[in-house]
């Protein structure tokens, strides 16, 4: 029994302080890099979710009925812009996600056909910018609207 | 061997971790890099989708303009005229509008294309396609037509025809009754016991004719718009059918029993059976009179006038009684005429034309937004 305890004692020599704080040093590197990926992962994430919904916000402000082609006449003599407030991202009571919708609605314009036809168009940009922690951010989307008679 | 027992093992290890370790830190930068690229991706998608939808647009503009219109009258189906707005960019992508001219009106194609922002040189594309439709633009001219059709033809008592009389089977007549055709006759089968008046010829094993197609479609849609649009089978009694633009339109059989007076056409799904006193009076020019879809038409009681064509593209005519067409009675089938009839066409050339109506006055956009493609569709 004594024989035994003494070879299981030779044998477990562990490591040397050395091998220990190379071990940690590369350990701790690794992980806060992969916290640090993660942190920025995240961040990023966000950011296209915010992207998404303000899209989303966008397109469907331009498919809105006052932008059909039927309120061609309304719409040119609508020059100028409007703005509004947003909500992106619903997160809580006081942590919405707060936005700037813009609604530009430009000056008539031509644009002439291949057999030398001349048509009138409005375009018109819609943006929204908003700003998180991570810094400000917008999007902008732009349609034209002609008029069918 | 035990490798813990080697030296150095602290440091395999180590490497062993740190791949790992690696190879889940670059997965996750995979994970973040496509995650960026489709975010990029979907906004140039939603660019490209607002710009081929402003093209469409200019597209549906430029054909209801009445000199575009013009062009577009008198193009061939199937022909295109390729960007018409050469220097058409929204959101920054340049929009390519097509115009393809179609049976009735035109298709309009609008595609965006952009290269997405990260340098890859692939295109995203998105095109809006619309239709212009011309409900007239299939309607026969009601002065126009013959008499016969996809099989045979067969009168059988006294007639006068002022128009020709051909078919792609056999046309037979009776030699003791008084049938008087002042125009030819030609089967592409054989012609039996009827001739025509001086003048006219006969000719047998003729080449087979194309039965005319009328666009139900457009019909149906006029009579959703302006018409009467039935649901089902309809009885017709003791009724004036009056719709604001001529057209009624019936899901099923017809019967019309009693008195009737119809001011425009009727078409149906399925069979048109005409047993009682019926009136037709045209009000539209070059509208047909009956057009049965996929049944047969049986005008069985005593009639008077009917104006335009009458026509079952799938199934049988069959006249009993006396009848004045001006118009032609055009079966996919047989048309078999068993008492006096007189159809007064002016001109006997057995000509139809699908150019009737005003191609530009009635072009409609009613259904043009349902046609988006998305990337990767075309």
């Amino acid at each position: 029994m004594k024989t035994k305890v003494r070879t299981i004692t030779c044998n477990n020599k562990g490591f040397t302080l050395v091998e220990l704080l190379v071990a940690s040093t590369i350990a701790i590197l690794c992980i806060s890099s992969i916290v640090t990926m993660l942190i920025r992962s995240r961040e990023i994430e966000t950011g296209d979710r915010y992207r998404r919904y303000a899209r989303a916000l966008v397109i469907s402000e331009l498919e809105d009925s006052k932008y059909h082609h039927t309120q061609y006449t309304t719409l040119k003599t609508s020059v100028g812009t409007t703005t509004k407030n947003v909500i992106i991202d619903t997160r809580g009571n006081y942590d919405d996600i707060q936005g700037t919708m813009t609604v530009s609605i430009g000056a008539e314009d031509v644009r002439t056909s291949s057999d030398g036809v001349d048509f009138n168009f409005v375009p018109i940009s819609v943006t929204i910018s908003w700003s998180t922690t991570d810094g400000n951010d917008s999007i902008t989307l732009t349609k034209t609207i002609t008029r069918i008679i | 061997m035990n490798l813990s027992k080697q030296n150095g093992f602290a440091l395999v290890g180590a490497i062993a971790v740190c791949s790992i370790l690696t190879i889940v830190a670059m997965g996750l930068v995979n994970v973040v890099v496509n995650e960026v690229e489709n975010e990029a991706k979907s906004f140039e998608n939603d660019r490209a989708f607002l710009a081929a939808e402003s093209g469409l647009l200019f597209g549906a503009t430029w054909v209801k303009d009445p000199s575009s219109c013009q062009q577009v009258k008198v193009m061939s189906k199937g022909s295109i005229i390729e960007n018409i707005f050469p220097d058409l960019a929204v959101n920054g992508i340049t929009v390519q509008v097509d115009i393809i001219k179609q049976d009735s009106g035109v298709d309009i194609r609008s595609t965006a294309f952009c290269n997405d922002e990260l340098g890859y040189n692939k295109t995203q594309v998105w095109s809006a396609y619309g239709s212009a439709s011309n409900p007239y633009d299939h309607i026969f001219n009601g002065n126009c037509g013959f008499v016969g059709g996809g099989e045979n033809t067969q009168i059988y008592y006294d007639g006068i025809y002022n128009t020709d009389i051909k078919c792609n089977g056999n046309v037979q007549g009776k030699k003791e009754y008084d049938i008087k055709v002042y125009g030819n006759i030609s089967a592409h089968g054989n012609v039996q016991e009827i001739a025509p008046e001086e003048g006219g010829t006969i000719e047998e094993n003729a080449a087979e004719i194309e039965v005319p197609e009328f666009d139900y479609d457009s019909y149906f849609k006029e009579a959703n718009s302006d018409g009467i649009v039935y649901n089902g089978d309809m009885d017709f009694e003791n009724i004036t059918l009056d719709p604001d633009n001529g057209v009624v339109y019936v899901k099923g059989n017809v019967v019309i029993k009693g008195n009737v007076t119809l001011n425009g056409c009727i078409v149906a799904r399925d069979n048109i059976k005409i047993e009682g006193s019926f009136t037709q009076n045209q009000v539209v020019d070059n509208m047909p009179a009956l057009l049965s879809k996929n049944g047969n038409i049986d005008l069985l009681h005593q009639g008077g006038t009917i104006t335009g064509v009458i026509s079952s593209r799938q199934g049988n005519i069959m006249v009993k009684e006396r009848w004045t067409f001006q118009g032609g009675l055009i079966a996919g089938e047989n048309v078999q005429i068993e008492n006096y009839v007189e159809l007064n066409i002016q001109d006997g050339s057995p000509i139809w034309s699908f150019d009737g109506g005003d191609f530009c006055d009635n072009i409609t956009f009613e259904r043009w937004r349902e046609f988006m493609v998305a990337p990767g569709g075309i």
